[in-house]
């Protein structure tokens, strides 16, 4: 492995290669301490060599290296450790003054027990510096998440969109039919929205959405969930609600939008809505299944009037 | 006068080894049980003077063997040849009454070594 | 799976001498287990099977039914003369067993993640060390990394196209004696890798 190369020169590489080395006893006391490990840790070779690790670095998890230094002298195998379950070992400072966004240097380390040129017991630790690495894992992570919520909204109102909503649906549906509980599902139509566009524009249409949006999400809990499920529609789950809470709750959305008219420029916009309401019980076969009964109900309000709560019956 | 032997491995491989690395000029009558409740039958009937003996094993291993060696008051030399290299599962074996203990991969010198040992066969 | 060349899958004979391999491979994963753990370590016959990467999630998935609905899985990737991928999958029973016995500090909330990493770096690592050694090969590892924590068992092993179609599936159990807890390993290899194995199989039975 080694090749024509003597123990100075093979010493000098260990002792410049840009990999924290450092080889210890099973009792912890420093044999080899690279350069390394000096400029990082501040520590110089010579005051170290020959003296307890955990003497010098009380910050060490002192416990848990002794463990690991054992664990791997004993069953005579590699240990490695990674930065995302440990994010370091030794605590330096980072390379990236200018860059930042870390207050640390990340670290992988590998355990490589050997034994010394007088059958001594001894563990090799080498620990890189993967910082960078770190970073950018954590800034796709970030992305990702940030994505992913993105995905979940409708960019007009800032709530739920309608896939978002029906796969919590699903989920809410599922646990119902498995361990019982009460769950209903709200529709929600503005009434003869397609006026409102046709005589103010699309923008107004706009601002009617948004504050339309507001005023029902001052009403509804932390645990529902409120989307706009396409146009001018809208759904609202609600757990843990029968059908007597889910008419108390929808009437006063019912009125909230009728009272408080919609102001745009100099315009007045009267607002009212067709609301349809169901509740699960046994024998609806899927989520699916109760937004058609919801919206059935929300065809029937529409038909009989509008600015109107109907409520799902079997024999519509 | 030739020795009843039963080579008890799940492993067709490992019982071609062991067939393989038996010492030349052991008089053997073999015969060959690939799980414990096979081996005891083979015992009851009086074929195991000596027993080679595998510790995992499908159906009942081999601690399960020497339990029921002890329980039914059988008598056999047992070997124990294994891969479970356990300090405990040595000592385990030994307490339910092995002669000795032969760690897999084994060969034809460490298997003779260890027959001799417990006094099964010499070349001498 | 492209421009490979199909490898000659192993023969029944040549598969018999792997089972026996792994049985020894396993003897010393679990010896290793139990020192660290420092208690008995009941081993089961692992069960060795071949499948081909079509049916790679099918065939795990079968293997691991019905005993649990969520896994944790740990990948380790190892080279040399054998090179390939292993995996560990564990139930969720199993890796919260494993904490309390390795004396992990319990108020560290990454404590049963490095736990899952260690347990699967000490199984693969002595298991194909082991199976390494005795058929004359080199063997290096990297480091184990976490696949999943808690997941359905597709979610755990679905992956982009799979280099290598070979795949070797090992189930082990592990009954240690304070409590139970089962691993499956799974490994991937390349078809040179396949190659060697053979060749160290069948000099392997020629040393008898």
């Amino acid at each position: 492995m080694t090749g024509a190369l003597g123990d100075s020169s093979l010493g000098f590489i260990i002792d410049r290669v840009d990999v924290g080395i450092l080889v210890v006893t099973e009792n912890l006391e420093v044999v080899l301490w690279n350069r390394f490990m000096e400029a990082n840790s501040k520590v110089s070779t010579e005051s170290i060599v020959g003296n307890n690790l955990l003497e010098s670095f009380p910050d060490l998890p002192g416990k848990w290296l002794e463990k690991k230094v054992r664990s791997v002298q004993l069953l005579k195998n590699f240990a490695f450790t990674s930065w995302q379950q440990r994010p370091y070992l030794f605590h330096f400072k980072h390379h990236r003054p200018i860059t930042g966004g870390v207050t640390h240097m990340y670290q992988n380390c590998t355990f490589i027990p050997f034994e010394g040129s007088d059958g001594e017991s001894l563990v090799c630790i080498t620990l890189f510096d993967v910082t960078d690495t770190a970073i950018s894992h954590q800034e796709v992570q970030q992305a990702h998440a940030d994505l992913e919520e993105l995905s979940h909204r409708d960019p007009l109102t800032g709530i739920y969109n309608r896939r978002f909503m029906e796969a919590e649906l699903d989920k809410e549906f599922k646990r119902v039919a498995r361990y019982g509980g009460k769950l209903s599902v709200l529709f929600l139509d503005l009434d003869f929205f397609k006026k409102v566009n046709d005589t103010y524009g699309h923008q107004a249409g706009d601002q009617v959405l948004i504050e339309v949006t507001q005023r029902i999400n001052d009403i509804v809990r932390t645990t529902d969930y409120l989307a706009r499920y396409g146009g001018e529609e809208f759904a609202i789950i609600l757990p843990e609600t029968d059908t007597t809470g889910g008419l108390i709750f929808a009437n006063r959305i019912r009125e909230v939008i009728e009272k408080t008219p919609v102001h745009f420029g100099e315009h007045v916009i009267p607002v009212t809505a067709s609301l349809g309401l169901s509740e699960y019980c046994e024998g609806v076969e899927s989520y699916d299944a109760l937004l058609d009964q919801s919206d059935q109900a929300l065809y029937m309000a529409k038909k009989q009037g509008r600015n109107r709560v109907v409520c799902f019956l079997p024999d519509m | 006068m030739s020795v009843a032997l039963l080579i008890v491995d799940d492993s067709g491989f490992s019982r071609k080894a062991m067939l393989k690395s038996l010492p030349e000029a052991w008089d053997v009558d073999i015969t060959q049980a690939t799980n414990g409740e096979e081996a005891l039958e083979a015992l009851r009937k009086g074929l195991g003077e000596v027993v080679l003996l595998d510790l995992t094993m499908p159906v009942l291993d081999g601690f399960g063997v020497l339990e029921g060696i002890r329980d039914e008051g059988l008598t056999a030399k047992v070997v124990v040849v294994s891969a479970d290299i356990q300090p405990k599962a040595k000592l385990r074996v030994i307490t339910l009454g092995a002669l000795a203990f032969l760690q897999k991969p084994f060969n034809k010198e460490s298997l003779a070594a260890t027959l001799a040992e417990c006094g099964v066969y010499s070349e001498d | 799976m492209g421009f490979t060349v199909k490898i000659e899958p192993l023969n029944e004979e040549e598969n018999e001498i792997l089972q026996e391999v792994i049985n020894i491979g396993m003897g010393q994963a679990g010896a290793s287990l139990a020192k660290l753990l420092d208690t008995f370590v009941n081993l089961s016959v692992p069960r060795v099977s071949w499948v081909n990467d079509d049916d790679f999630v099918s065939k795990v998935g079968q293997l691991v039914e019905g005993s649990d609905d969520s896994w944790s899985g740990v990948r380790q990737a190892f080279y040399n003369q054998l090179e390939g991928e292993a995996f560990a999958i564990y139930g969720a029973n199993g890796c919260n067993q494993l904490s309390g016995l390795m004396g992990y500090d319990e108020s560290e909330d990454m404590a049963q993640e490095e736990l899952l990493l260690d347990v699967t770096n000490i199984l693969i690592g002595a298991c194909l060390m082991g199976v390494a050694k005795q058929i004359g090969k080199q063997l290096d590892f990297a480091a184990p990394s976490l696949v999943g924590i808690d997941k359905p068992i597709k979610e755990l092993l679905y992956s982009r196209d799979r280099e290598w179609d070979q795949c070797l599936l090992i189930e082990v159990n592990f009954h240690l004696e304070e409590s139970n807890f089962s691993c499956h390993l799974v490994m991937l290899m390349s078809e040179a890798s396949i190659e060697q194995l053979r060749s160290g199989l069948i000099s392997f039975m020629e040393s008898y």
